[in-house]
């Protein structure tokens, strides 16, 4: 069993009902991995942000270099489709608002 | 791998290699349902809203679970399509079609198997090449088992998308 967690425990999601205003932009950040694939990123870059090649592997090598990279400034409902796309496709991805 | 009918992908695995796949798809079905504190399922469902608590809870009520969801139903989809492979007799391989969304389905999976041993053995902290020096047997078969996927996936990239798979190079 590779993948085989040590506790078999229910996963228990946090709960709440406080919404958070949906004016301001927000920053979308990827953050650097050490397993996702260098042209696997470049790949889930162009699918989800739909920027080019150029702008994709820009944005990838400056994952890779500095940490982390700004993908995406949006109105926040736009931020977190972004960010649940690239949680979906395995990438380390968070929102702040911007400024 | 190669283009059969129509737009058809025909991915030929050896069947070590086939049996591996179905394996790591049952591993990885039941440990995205871990506690919210196991590695894997800190890796896969990872923090979205940076230094609002309540932001980020928010997000998680509304989407993670949606997420869950799609994994499991991805993971089920991918165990079909390799189950629906047809062994080759004498030659000790597997033929499985795959069409339509069905590479890039298979593509996302595998890396979140890929993702999911790395958590396992730690590579959310430490760069992989530092793991390489790692006497241990299970980090070392992890590691073997990450390089195998990540040649998979680079297969199913080269014809997803050619332009992107050009930047083949190493991890993150």
């Amino acid at each position: 069993m590779l993948l085989a967690a040590p506790s078999p425990d229910v996963d228990e999601r946090t709960d709440t009902d406080e919404v958070v205003g949906h004016d301001l932009p927000w920053d979308v950040i990827v953050w650097d991995d050490p397993v996702n694939l260098m042209a696997y990123v470049v790949h889930v870059f162009r699918k989800v942000l739909g920027v080019d090649e150029h702008v994709a592997h820009r944005l990838m090598m400056e994952v890779h270099t500095e940490g982390k990279s700004l993908v995406a400034s949006e109105p926040r409902e736009t931020a977190e489709k972004y960010v649940q796309q690239l949680h979906a496709h395995g990438l380390q991805a968070t929102m702040r608002r911007s400024g | 791998m190669s283009r059969g009918d129509g737009d058809a992908l025909v991915w030929r695995l050896p069947q070590p290699l086939h049996g591996l796949l179905l394996q790591l798809l049952d591993e990885l079905d039941a440990a995205i349902d871990g506690p919210t504190d196991d590695p894997v399922v800190q890796r896969l469902f990872p923090r979205a809203v940076e230094g609002e608590d309540d932001a980020d809870a928010e997000f998680r009520m509304l989407l993670a679970g949606d997420l869950l969801l799609q994994r499991h139903e991805a993971i089920r989809a991918c165990r079909d399509l390799l189950e629906a492979g047809r062994r080759l007799p004498g030659t000790g391989s597997v033929r499985v079609h795959l069409t339509d969304d069905e590479p890039s389905m298979l593509l996302q999976i595998l890396n979140d198997v890929r993702l999911a041993l790395g958590a396992r053995v730690g590579a959310t902290a430490v760069e992989l090449r530092q793991l390489v020096e790692d006497d241990d047997v299970e980090t070392q078969r992890a590691l073997e088992t990450m390089d195998l996927l990540a040649w998979c996936q680079m297969q199913l990239l080269e014809h997803i998308d050619p332009v992107s798979a050009r930047h083949d190079g190493e991890d993150l």
